[in-house]
């Protein structure tokens, strides 16, 4: 086991190498931060001036060479249209992104399994029905349609929640981890807490939406699978509650294609979380990373995807290794 | 049999959610389509008033003013900063030597109370106003003048970032220390509170280009200890204002404090906050809320954002004077482009008061030439080229019978997202292509991202676009600025043949500009500009479409806020 995990550990490099070079590369050729510094005002003189500046005539090789000589030093660079270090801004907004993921694929997990259970064991019923329906559109659903829709009733109409950004303006808050839940709860600070939470519900709701759904077939149909399988009839026949038939045995062997989906659905997440950034004002890493794409902001873009890259290598190998544990018959060595 | 009656409900279900699904592919960005929804939604019976509850913290808040951008600053350092999202905030940190009247483009005294300009406009001396001191304590005097002018100017200043991030400098003064072109020759400090700057040729919208907020001065010691860091959000950006920074959380807002210690009026306000909302649609739905307390200018809401809140009793419109230019950009670089005929031809195919009339029918205005009307050096006289499509496709002919080849399809630039200028830009594009269409050109819309490579193909790759949309906002209110950036060197789209090479431009008109601004007596000036703008009317370098009037949607309890053509004034509002 522990082979293994080394194995897919050193994995990583070859992977990171792939992804940061191929960005690299299609970003270069494209463009130069000269728009986004100028605007309208931008003219060619200053576009050679700009890319004299950074460096961005030199062959890619040159440049690729220059930032992995960097990121091996640690240094993620500045980024150009803050001057800021990117270390910096990846403090703030990766974990305002986590946060956010993290509340969404909760939600989705709470909602969406137990709406599988349901409609798979209870097979062309109507729960059945109105769960796929439901499942069907919420994937089609355009999320900042839905995210605007959301804002609009229960911010405006109902002015239950919030409709921009992440807490009360007026709230002090210590921010250690910049999770706003965790360094409330860590702070003891209950007004932080409550205006956090009503901050994140509408975005996490909206993000959610999706992988609820995802979540919601891909158990149903696991349970329709297991539920029409051997064993069942055997423990039913033993005489076992029905509640434990469904939870410990159907459910627990469920778990395997619900697992993998829930793996993948988080690299999504982070991906889709820029639209939910972008309609509720979520100061996330979705957001800073396109717009330093649009702007050709090159240390952004790169810190933003090795980053992503790491996450979403983590949480698939996280995914494979509880495989060994879900499933005893699948062995690593 | 159930199951049948399932099967169908859900094929009807299924069919009204892809419909549903289908309305809903246009970018989060384009107010018009996502602000439909809740129009429509909010039946004209319910009572605007219940849409107000108390329970709003923020705004009730009457000593702060929350104001939206679509995004944040870049630093808060003007001398590299060119978008309003920074320049916006800086505004209200920062002063310099002059600033604009309020609601206009007249320089009037700020940190400078009095200034005289030698015989021959080369040597100006400004007596800078006592007792001021910046953020830190230090005071402001000759040095911090001499200190600020020279980090801009010499490239060679341990404190300067490099030609490439002076954008604005460059642009004003044409040059730094130890170019022949740089307009500065010199500055000096002449005692502790007179400065010295010296020209190497007359400069008339000095004054003016010293109001911007690209010229204003940081404090010397603040730079110093800070060094890189100097008005990024790890630093602190300290000048002289009415109100310094408090708190910066990046993407998020902006705070600022008032400075209590300010030598001049002092706010009302005791905080702004600049709140980060990207899509326009939620910050209208925030306005509406009351969770914010105004939405910039720069957000271009579309006319039906406009009358929602025209209608509702608690937001109002404040239209800021129009100070900008769109326009339909045409390639000389491009062979058919060069002959006059063919430019007259597109100039009378385009129906400009059927365009404002139908896309922005409050608040734009048909442009006869690139200047606003606002504007001195405007030439009344100037007879705009009517729409007539019958002799749009004379001309055409006479262009074609010349020997020219139209290209079909025509390449026509049209940006994907709205801008100032244009905040329908779709539309717009769209109807410039009909119109054209009608007199046998065949136009096929491109929509390259915004703004890159939408501006990097211009200014680069002249050989795709043929024709495209442009515009501009005035930095400083001269006309020099207005008119010199399209039409005084060959780095202009009109002329671009993409690979670094390019026709040049219209080398009588640039010189002519090149004498005005060195001419220091107005009526001569006026009249000047007025004949520029004659000449390039004559010889449709372009077509200018429409000035804006810009709006700034604001609660209906924001009083004390003075319309500008160039930059959103906050600091003397009041909230009742």
């Amino acid at each position: 086991m522990i082979q293994y995990i080394i194995r897919r550990l050193l994995l990583v490099f070859p992977v990171i190498i792939g992804v940061t070079f191929l960005t690299f590369a299609m970003l270069l050729a494209t463009g130069d931060p000269t728009s986004a510094m100028a605007g309208e005002h931008a003219s060619p003189g200053l576009r050679a001036a700009i890319r004299e500046e950074l460096g961005l005539d030199d062959p890619l090789l040159v440049q690729y060479g220059r930032f992995v000589w960097r990121l091996l030093q640690g240094d993620l660079g500045r980024s150009i249209m803050t001057r800021s270090p990117v270390q910096s801004e990846l403090k703030l907004f990766f974990p305002a992104t986590i946060e956010l993921a993290m509340a969404a694929m909760f939600l989705a997990i709470l909602i969406g399994i137990p709406m599988g259970i349901l409609a798979g064991y209870r097979h062309n019923s109507f729960l059945d029905l109105t769960t796929t329906l439901g499942a069907l559109v919420g994937v089609s659903m355009p999320i900042f349609w839905l995210g605007l829709m959301l804002l609009w009733f229960f911010g405006l109409k109902l002015n239950w929640f919030p409709t921009t950004g992440r807490i009360d303006q007026g709230v002090e808050l210590q921010t250690i981890t910049n999770l706003f839940i965790l360094d409330s709860i860590l702070t003891g600070n209950i007004p932080a807490l409550v205006s956090a939470l009503r901050y994140l519900a509408l975005p996490a709701l909206a993000l959610a939406t999706i992988p609820t759904a995802f979540i919601a077939r891909i158990t149903r149909s696991a349970m329709i699978d297991i539920l029409g399988m051997d064993y069942i009839r055997t423990a039913r026949a033993k005489g076992l509650v029905e509640r434990l038939v469904v939870t410990k045995h159907a459910f627990k062997n469920a778990l395997l294609p619900v697992v993998t989906v829930v793996g993948l659905q988080t690299g999504s997440l982070l991906a889709g979380a820029i639209l939910t950034e972008t309609i509720f004002a979520w100061p996330g890493m979705g957001r800073w990373i396109v717009n330093a794409i649009i702007a050709r902001n090159f240390p952004v873009v790169q810190a933003g995807v090795l980053i992503f890259a790491l996450v979403f290598i983590a949480v698939n190998l996280l995914v494979d290794i509880s495989y060994g544990w879900l499933d005893p018959r699948v062995r690593y060595d | 049999m159930k199951r049948n009656l399932y099967v169908l409900l859900s094929m009807l279900v299924v069919a009204s959610v892809v419909l549903a699904g289908c309305g809903g592919a246009a970018p989060a960005t384009e107010a018009p389509v996502a602000t439909e929804a809740p129009a429509t939604e909010a039946p004209a019976t319910e009572m605007p008033a219940t849409e107000a509850p108390a329970t709003e913290a923020p705004t009730t808040d009457t000593s702060t003013l929350i104001f939206a951008q679509a995004a944040d600053a870049g630093t808060l350092d003007p001398a590299i900063e060119t978008s309003a999202n920074s320049l916006q905030v800086i505004y209200h940190i920062y002063e310099g030597l002059t600033d604009f009247e309020p609601g206009s483009t007249t320089p009037i005294p700020r940190l400078a109370t009095s200034w005289e300009a030698s015989e021959d406009g080369l040597e100006w001396t400004f007596h800078l106003r006592e007792g001021v001191t910046f953020h830190d304590g230090t005071p402001f005097n000759a040095d911090a003048a001499v200190f600020n002018f020279e980090r801009w100017w010499d490239t060679e200043n341990p404190y300067n970032l490099g030609a490439d991030q002076f954008i604005y400098w460059d642009y004003m003064f044409q040059g730094f220390k130890g170019s022949e072109n740089s307009v500065v020759a010199g500055v000096e400090k002449v005692d502790d509170m007179t400065f010295k700057l010296t020209l190497s040729r007359p400069n008339a919208s000095l004054l003016n280009t010293l109001a911007m907020e690209n010229f204003r001065f940081a404090s010397p010691a603040a730079i110093e200890e800070q060094g890189e860091n100097y008005a990024t959000a790890d630093g602190l950006a300290v000048s002289t204002g009415p109100f310094k920074v408090e708190e910066w959380v990046k993407e998020d807002h902006i705070t600022l404090v008032r400075n209590e210690d300010y030598w001049g009026e002092m706010p009302t306000l005791e905080r702004i906050t600049f709140r980060v909302i990207p899509d326009s649609s939620a910050a209208f739905l925030a306005l509406q809320a009351g969770e914010i307390d105004m939405i910039t200018e720069w957000a271009s809401p579309g006319p039906d954002q406009l009358a929602e809140a025209e209608a509702d009793p608690n937001l109002q419109v404040l239209y800021n004077p129009a100070f900008n230019v769109g326009y339909l950009g045409l390639n000389q670089a491009k062979a058919w482009l060069q002959n006059i005929n063919v430019r007259l031809a597109i100039a009378h195919a385009i129906d400009k008061e059927g365009i404002v009339a139908a896309l922005n029918p409050d608040n734009a205005e048909v442009a006869t030439q690139f200047q606003p009307p606002s504007l001195w050096g405007f030439n009344e006289s100037i007879e705009d080229y009517p729409y007539d499509p019958t002799l749009a496709a004379e001309f055409l002919q006479t262009a074609i019978s010349e020997g020219v080849e139209i290209p079909d399809p025509v390449i026509f630039y049209v940006m994907p997202t709205p801008r100032l200028y244009y905040p329908q830009s779709q539309q717009l594009g769209e109807l410039i292509q009909a119109q054209l269409a009608e007199i046998g050109i065949n136009a096929e819309i491109q929509s390259p991202a915004w703004p890159d490579p939408y501006l990097a193909d211009l200014q680069e790759d002249g050989t795709k676009a043929d024709i495209f949309l442009l515009g501009w906002g005035g930095d400083n209110g001269d006309p020099d600025n207005f008119l010199c950036v399209f039409f005084c060197g060959a780095d202009t789209q009109f002329n671009n043949d993409g690979a670094g090479g390019g026709l040049p431009a219209d080398e009588e008109i640039a010189q002519m500009l090149r004498d005005a601004v060195a001419e220091t007596d107005f009526e001569t000036r006026k009249a000047m500009y007025e004949e520029i703008n004659q000449l390039i009317h004559d010889r449709v370098i372009s077509v200018p479409i429409q000035h804006i009037e810009a709006p700034t949607l604001a609660r209906a309890n924001i009083e004390g806020y003075v319309p500008s053509p160039v930059r959103e004034v906050l600091t003397y509002i009041v909230k009742k």
